[in-house]
């Protein structure tokens, strides 16, 4: 039987900040609406075509070092600068919509980020 | 030797609230709204636009001596801070490591909850939009 796929590999990043251990990440892909041909009679699709772009998003929680959180609360949002996403074995580069630092007194740090690409 | 990362929380909080300690606190960044200008073909992306600014709200959770928590606090500017605990031993045997979340911003509401046989816990929350 062939091994499956298992737990996080390192040398994971979010744009500059490195050194942090990503407890999971998710990656979607949606396309955009689609656009559908209905048939004679119209209870068939003839033919289907993606209207707006496909969406692929980007999501990890992670604990992090000294700075991580810094780092973090400076990144701004602006709708089109790459960031550079690497959890693990999933990547993407796209721009960010969401940050979060939650800190937890009996516990280690969590930073979340979400960056989204969208088209092609 | 491993990297140290960031753990547990030292000081902080904010002048409406004495002696608290703080069980969590979160910090939150989000995009504003995007206008999106789709292309030929209209599956990619040709340029994006800000239409509203990016938000970000902090929150604070924890036990506490005394409050001034009151109508008056709501709509106002108030600075939230947490730092990291910096006392425990690391990994590498020398202090954790320091960080801080931190925001000043209007208070958009805030909370006091007391229960019968536990400390009683206050929670406020601060938002602050645009850069």
């Amino acid at each position: 039987m062939v091994a499956k796929i298992f737990s996080i590999t390192p040398g994971s990043a979010v744009g500059s900040i490195t050194g942090i251990v990503v407890g999971d990440a998710t990656l979607d892909g949606k396309c955009g609406s689609l656009k559908e041909l209905t048939g004679n009679p119209g209870t068939e699709i003839e033919d289907t075509r993606i209207g707006e772009a496909t969406t692929q998003t980007l999501s990890c929680n992670f604990a992090f070092a000294a700075g991580g959180a810094t780092s973090i609360q400076a990144l701004t949002f602006d709708g089109t600068t790459a960031v550079s996403v690497t959890a693990g074995t999933l990547t993407l580069s796209g721009y960010l919509t969401h940050w979060e630092v939650k800190a937890v007194k009996d516990d280690w740090w969590v930073g979340s980020c979400t960056v989204v690409k969208e088209g092609v | 030797m491993a990297t140290d990362r960031v753990f547990g929380i030292g000081s902080g909080g904010c002048t409406a609230i004495t002696g608290i300690v703080i069980g969590e606190a979160t910090i939150t960044g989000d995009i504003g709204e995007v206008k999106k200008l789709t292309g030929n073909p209209f599956t990619t992306i040709v340029e994006t636009r800000m239409l509203t600014p990016m938000v970000r709200k902090m929150t604070i959770t924890g036990a506490y001596e005394s409050h001034s928590l009151n109508q008056a606090l709501l709509g106002t500017e108030v600075t939230l801070t947490v730092g990291s605990d910096t006392t425990n031993l690391a990994m590498s045997g020398v202090a954790g490591p320091s960080d801080a979340i931190a925001l000043k911003g209007i208070c958009t509401e805030w909370s006091v909850k007391v229960s019968k046989g536990d400390w009683a816990v206050a929670s406020i929350t601060v938002e602050k939009k645009g850069a």
